[in-house]
């Protein structure tokens, strides 16, 4: 009975120093094997970057997560889209999902303003969203969570090894399984945060100068830069 | 002469010092006009040569009005060559003109007034100019101009 109500309380007990165990019965190693086992996995999941696009010395403790969505007007989107996949990956980046005329990337928060900055070179831009989210207390609430669920983890075991009553260990097990999925829930979203501030989203869509036009014969007529016209075989009868 | 029209020609003499245009055409060419409009501002050039079997050799300086870089006018022309024209694209390059600028060439083929013909187009950035390079001739004969236009690119100052 002194069990169950000791595990009633768990939640609120997370600071109590667990009493040490004095044997290692294979029912706590079997869930012991679950996540609280894992900690250099958790570790990289919790190490949440910490960038600055305008200034990567910077020392801030905030965890930002950087978004853009550009419209640009190229005169080919295909080609267009191929640099700028190429340039984000020299800056380090990934390839997130491609289209025929929409490229998403994710680059270091660090290279974020780098690839901003190359954007215009691709052709003109019409539409730009730059985002930056604060995720600071979100972070700091998933750590705190985390932390207090593996602490109630790490105390269920120890109970599970002092007791011999059926009902109690069958009761604790059933709390020791929810803990391990709540903390691999907590540990899945802080490790998809942490991702999200170190790599910065861009996505750009390309528009074809032609599919600006109404219809393909006005696509037939003369460029809108009055120099392209005057170059080319025909220009030679001039 | 007035002061007026001293102080015209000066400024007209100092701005072709950064307009016009310089090529070393390459001697199965004849240079059949070359100019240059000091008035306009930048200063405009224009150098047109050609050869006894008729290939055709063009050096023109275009005014920047878009501010537009490298990449996007080599995009530019490429689309409208083969998207709007027609063209077929056959092979790219990167080439550098005298003083190390970097430049993008192309060259097409392409059929017209019911002539078979190859076009090579080179278009430089310099700036507040476009500066492109041409050569046009029929099919049979392009290729033997081809390497010479291709070093005499080299000396395009």
């Amino acid at each position: 009975m002194m069990l169950l109500l000791a595990l009633a309380m768990l939640p609120g007990c997370a600071s109590q120093v667990a009493a040490k165990r004095q044997r290692a019965p294979e029912r706590a190693a079997r869930f012991a094997d679950g996540a609280a086992a894992r900690p250099a996995a958790v570790l990289a999941a919790e190490s949440v970057a910490l960038a600055d696009p305008d200034n990567e010395d910077a020392t801030s403790d905030r965890s930002v997560v950087y978004e853009a969505d550009y419209q640009i007007l190229v005169p080919s989107a295909r080609e267009a889209g191929a640099r700028f996949l190429e340039h984000a990956k020299t800056l380090g980046g990934r390839l997130s999902s491609r289209s025929l005329s929409r490229v998403e990337v994710r680059v270091p928060a660090a290279r974020f303003q780098a690839l901003l900055e190359f954007l215009p070179g691709l052709g003109r831009v019409v539409a730009e969203s730059v985002r930056a989210t604060d995720v600071t207390d979100t972070v700091t609430d998933l750590r705190l969570r985390l932390q207090t669920a593996r602490t109630s983890h790490t105390r269920l075991l120890s109970l599970l090894d002092k007791t011999s009553n059926v009902e109690e260990i069958l009761a604790v097990e059933k709390e020791i399984r929810r803990l391990i999925g709540e903390i691999e829930q907590l540990e899945g979203q802080l490790k998809n945060l942490s991702e999200q501030v170190a790599y910065s989203r861009v996505a750009v869509a390309f528009r074809n100068l032609k599919n600006t036009t109404s219809g393909s014969p006005a696509a037939r007529g003369p460029s809108r830069f009055w120099w392209i016209n005057r170059v080319g075989v025909e220009s030679f009868d001039d | 002469m007035t002061r007026a029209t001293a102080i015209l020609v000066c400024t007209a003499v100092l701005s072709c010092g950064t307009g016009c245009l310089h090529l070393d055409v390459p001697r199965d060419f004849l240079v059949v006009s070359s100019w240059t409009d000091a008035f306009e501002v930048p200063p405009a050039a224009h150098i047109a040569a050609v050869a006894a079997d008729e290939a055709q050799l063009r050096v023109s300086s275009f005014r920047d009005d878009w501010d537009g870089n490298l990449d996007y006018w080599y995009q530019a022309l490429e689309h409208d060559l083969v998207d709007r024209r027609g063209y077929t694209l056959l092979q790219r390059a990167d080439r550098q003109d005298a003083k190390g600028l970097s430049g993008r060439e192309m060259v097409f083929s392409v059929t017209h007034a019911g002539i078979s013909k190859k076009y090579l187009v080179c278009v430089f950035d310099a700036g507040q100019r476009i500066r492109v390079v041409e050569l046009t001739a029929a099919a049979e004969v392009f290729d033997r101009h081809l390497e010479a236009v291709q070093a005499a690119i080299a000396t395009l100052r």
